[in-house]
C-alpha cells in the first residue's frame, strides 16, 4: 500500500518537473531568447533523445548492438510526411475535412511510428536470431537496405505520392516546428520508455541481457521480449523521424539516413552511457550542441568533437552516467527528510 | 615636450593616410557563406569557399561595394553536408545579421536552406547546386550554376553535333544526379529526333560492375551512350569496361565527370571520345577564364582549382553586381535587383531568369589520350 502511495507520488514530481521544464521554455520563449537559430537546435535536441533513448533500449538494456537505427527513423520521417502530404492534397481536393496542422503532425506520426514498429518486427524476427557482431552487422545490412528501397521508391522522392521521381528529395513536406508540441512529443516519449524498462517486460529484457540460458530456463521467452524490445525501439526511432522529417526545411534526403546516423546515434548511447536513460538524454543534447557551439572553430570543430569524445572515452568508459538514472523524487525526498538520497541505484538494477 | 605630441600628431596623420584609403567607407555589408567543410565532402566545401574568398578579397581591394563600403562574410559555416547543420548554420547567420547567404554546395543541404530563405525572406545564393528543383516555387533563392537537367538537354545536343543517331542512356536509378539527367537527356532526345535504343541503369552511381547494361547496349547498336554518372566509376569501370565489351562510339556525360583524368586505368587512348559539360573549361583562353586560373593557382595551389572554385568566384561576384544595382544593402532590393541581372563571368556570360537559374552556354570538355581539352560551347 505504502508503495503504491510513494509510486504515485513519484508520479507527480516527475510530471511537476516537465511541467517546470516546459515553463522554463516557455518563458525563454516570451523573453525573446528563442530565435530561429535556437529553435533548431532545441528541435535537433529532441530527436536526438528520442532516437537515443530508443537506441538505448537495444543496446543498453537488451544488450545487443545495432548500427542500423537510422534505417527504422527513416522509415518513420518517409511514412510521416507521405501522410502528411496525403493529408494536405485531400484537403486541398476537399475529400478530408480541414484539420489543424498539429493534427496533420499527428496523425502523419503515428502512422510513421506504426510503419517503422512493422519494419522492426520483420528485421527484428530474423537478426534476433544472432547475437553480438552477428546483429550488429545484420542491422547495419538492413538499415542501408532500408535506405535503398526508399531511394528507388517513385513516390518517396520529388514532389511525392502520384507526381513523385525515384531518387530525388521528397520536398513540399509539412512544417512544424512549434517547440512545445516537439517538447511535449519528446517528453511523453522519454516518459513512455521509462515505464517500459521499468516494467514487467523491462525486467525481463534486463535479466535476458545478464544472462539468457539462466532466464530461458525461468520460463522468460527470449525471441518474444528481444523482438518486442527491439520493435517498441523502431516505433519509437520512427517519431523521431516524423519530428525529422517535420522540422521546418519541408525535404527529406535518402542521403539523410546513411549508416553515419546510425553510429552517430550509438555514439551518443555509448557516451550517456548503456542502461541509464539520464545518460542518453544527456549525452543527445550536450553531443547535438557541442558542434554548434564549436563553430567559432571552423573546420577544425569536427577535430575537437573527437578530441572530446576520444577523452570522455578515456576517462569514463562506462559513460557519463554509467547506469545512473536521476529521479527529481530522490532529489527532493533527500533534501526535504534530510535522509540521504537513495541515488544511484537504476532500472537496471530492478530499483525504481 | 610639445615636440612629442607634434611628433604623435604627425605619426596618427601619417597612419591615417595609410589607413583611410585602404578602409571602405560606412558599415560593412555583411554576408554569410555556408558550405562543408568537414566530413565526406569537404573538398568541394574547400573548393568552393577559396573561390568566394579570392572574390571576396579582390572586391574589397577594389574599393568594396555601394561606393566603398567593406563586402564582409561574417563567418564561413560548416554544414557538414547534413541539412539540420545547414539549418543551423542559417538561422546563426540571420540571427548575426546577413544581408545575404551564399551557400550551399550539395543541392540536398540547399534545398533545404531554400525553404528557409523563402519563409525569412532572406537571399540565398548557390554557386553549385545543381538539382532542378532547388529554387522552384521559392522566392529569393538563386544560384550561379545552370540545372542538372539543362545539362542533360546539352548532353542530346552534344550528339546531334556529333552527328550520331542512335544513343543509347546508362544511368544509376537510385540517385538524384544520375537519374535527373537521364529524364532530361531523355526528353530533349526526344524532341531533337534522336533515337534511343537502349536505357540500362544500375542501382547506384558506386557500382563496379556494368558489363551486362554495357553488353546490351553495345548489342543495341548505339553510337553514343550518355552516362550521367561521377569521375569515380567513369574513370576506372565504365568506360574501361564499355571498350572491352567492344564499344567504339562516343561517351557524353555531365559535370560529375569532372576529375576523371585522376582516376582513368592505364591506357589512356580508352577516352577518346569521351565528351562532358561543365561549369567552365580552365583552357578556356578568355582573359577573364585565364586572370581568375592564375590567380587561383597563386593563391591556394591548383589542387583545389575545380568548376566549384569558378563557380564560388562567380557567385560571390554575382553578389557583388546585385547589390550595387540595388543601391543599397536591404536584402528585399538586393532580391529584386538579382532577378534577371545579367553577368559576365570565369563560368560563362548569362541572365538569371525568373526562377533565379542563369540561362547559360555549357562548355564542352573532351579527353584526349587522357588530357582534358576544351572542345566547344553547345
Amino acid at each position: 500500500m505504502n508503495q503504491k502511495k510513494e509510486r504515485l507520488r513519484k508520479l507527480w514530481v516527475s510530471l511537476l518537473g516537465v511541467c517546470v521544464l516546459g515553463l522554463a521554455v516557455y518563458a525563454a520563449d516570451s523573453l525573446g531568447w528563442i530565435d530561429n537559430y535556437i529553435r533548431g537546435i532545441f528541435i535537433q535536441c529532441c530527436f536526438a533523445i528520442i532516437m537515443v533513448t530508443s537506441l538505448n533500449l537495444v543496446m543498453g538494456y537488451l544488450g545487443q548492438i545495432a548500427l542500423g537505427h537510422a534505417g527504422f527513423m527513416a522509415v518513420g520521417a518517409y511514412t510521416s510526411a507521405l501522410v502528411t502530404k496525403a493529408i494536405g492534397l485531400g484537403i486541398k481536393a476537399g475529400a478530408i475535412l480541414p484539420m489543424s496542422n498539429v493534427m496533420q503532425f499527428f496523425i502523419g506520426l503515428l502512422c510513421g511510428a506504426v510503419a517503422a514498429a512493422l519494419f522492426g518486427l520483420v528485421v527484428g524476427i530474423p537478426a534476433l536470431r544472432l547475437r553480438g557482431d552477428y546483429l550488429a552487422i545484420i542491422t547495419l545490412g538492413f538499415g542501408e537496405i532500408i535506405r535503398v528501397i526508399i531511394q528507388n521508391l517513385a513516390f518517396a522522392g520529388g514532389k511525392g505520392l502520384a507526381n513523385g521521381q525515384a531518387g530525388q528529395a521528397l520536398v513540399g513536406i509539412l512544417k512544424m516546428n512549434d517547440i512545445y508540441v516537439i517538447f511535449g512529443v519528446t517528453a511523453v516519449c522519454v516518459a513512455i520508455m521509462l515505464a517500459f524498462v521499468r516494467s514487467k517486460f523491462g525486467r525481463a529484457i534486463i535479466a535476458i541481457r545478464e544472462d539468457d540460458i539462466a532466464s530461458s530456463s525461468a520460463g522468460l521467452n527470449i525471441t518474444f521480449y528481444k523482438v518486442l524490445t527491439f520493435t517498441v525501439s523502431a516505433f519509437f526511432a520512427g517519431i523521431a523521424g516524423a519530428i525529422y522529417a517535420h522540422r521546418g526545411l519541408g525535404t527529406l534526403q535518402h542521403s539523410d539516413f546513411t549508416f553515419l546516423k546510425s553510429t552517430e546515434y550509438v555514439i551518443m548511447v555509448v557516451l550517456g552511457g548503456m542502461g541509464s536513460m539520464t545518460g542518453s538524454v544527456v549525452a543527445a543534447i550536450i553531443l547535438s550542441v557541442i558542434p554548434e557551439a564549436l563553430r567559432a572553430f571552423s573546420q577544425y570543430r569536427m577535430l575537437i568533437y573527437s578530441v572530446i569524445l576520444v577523452l570522455m572515452m578515456i576517462f569514463r568508459p562506462i559513460g557519463l552516467f554509467g547506469n545512473y538514472e536521476f529521479s527529481l523524487y530522490e532529489l527532493l525526498r533527500g533534501k526535504l527528510t534530510g535522509k540521504p538520497p537513495r541515488s544511484g541505484r537504476s532500472a537496471a538494477k530492478g530499483g525504481a | 615636450m610639445k615636440g612629442k605630441v607634434s611628433l604623435l600628431v604627425a605619426i596618427v596623420l601619417l597612419l591615417s593616410t595609410l589607413v583611410v584609403p585602404a578602409m571602405a567607407e560606412g558599415d560593412p555589408v555583411k554576408i554569410g557563406v555556408i558550405a562543408p567543410m568537414s566530413g565526406s565532402l569537404a573538398t568541394y566545401g574547400e573548393s568552393t569557399t577559396n573561390g568566394i574568398k579570392l572574390a571576396i578579397d579582390e572586391i574589397n581591394a577594389a574599393g568594396g561595394v555601394l561606393g566603398g563600403r567593406e563586402l564582409q562574410v561574417i563567418s564561413y559555416m560548416d554544414d557538414k553536408g547534413d541539412s539540420t547543420e545547414g539549418a543551423n548554420a542559417f538561422n546563426k547567420l540571420v540571427a548575426d545579421g546577413a544581408k545575404a547567404i551564399i551557400g550551399s554546395v550539395t543541392s540536398g543541404v540547399t534545398m533545404g536552406l531554400a525553404t528557409l530563405a523563402d519563409s525569412e525572406g532572406m537571399l540565398l545564393l548557390t554557386a553549385t547546386a545543381t538539382a532542378d528543383t532547388v529554387t522552384d516555387g521559392v522566392h529569393g533563392v538563386f544560384r550561379a550554376c545552370f540545372r542538372d537537367s539543362f545539362q542533360g538537354e546539352v548532353g542530346a545536343k552534344l550528339a546531334v553535333k556529333l552527328g550520331v543517331k542512335k544513343v543509347a542512356i546508362l544511368y544509376a536509378s537510385g540517385d538524384t544526379y544520375s537519374a535527373g539527367l537521364y529524364e532530361a537527356f531523355k526528353a530533349a532526345a526526344a524532341n531533337l529526333g534522336l533515337e534511343i535504343v537502349a536505357v540500362e541503369s544500375s542501382s547506384s552511381t558506386s557500382d563496379t560492375d556494368y558489363t551486362t547494361q554495357l553488353t546490351n547496349i553495345v548489342a543495341s547498336g548505339a553510337e553514343l551512350i550518355f552516362a550521367p554518372y561521377y569521375y569515380d566509376s567513369i574513370g576506372p569501370y565504365i568506360v574501361p569496361q564499355a571498350r572491352a565489351a567492344g564499344f567504339t562510339g562516343y561517351f557524353a556525360g555531365a559535370d560529375g565527370w569532372d576529375g576523371t583524368q585522376n582516376t582513368m586505368v592505364e591506357d589512356k587512348s580508352l577516352y577518346n571520345n569521351c565528351f562532358f559539360t561543365n561549369h567552365y573549361a580552365p583552357d578556356d583562353p578568355s582573359d577573364l577564364v585565364q586572370g581568375f586560373v592564375t590567380k587561383y593557382t597563386e593563391t591556394f595551389g591548383a589542387a583545389s582549382l575545380t568548376a566549384l572554385a569558378a563557380l564560388g568566384y562567380d557567385a560571390a561576384y554575382m553578389l557583388k553586381a546585385a547589390i550595387e544595382a540595388a543601391g543599397s544593402d536591404d536584402t528585399a532590393a538586393i532580391i529584386d535587383a538579382m532577378y534577371g541581372i545579367s553577368f559576365a563571368g570565369v563560368t560563362g556570360t548569362f541572365t538569371l531568369d525568373e526562377s533565379g537559374t542563369p540561362q547559360k552556354a555549357a562548355p564542352v570538355i573532351e579527353y584526349v589520350d587522357g588530357v582534358a581539352k576544351f572542345y566547344s560551347y553547345v
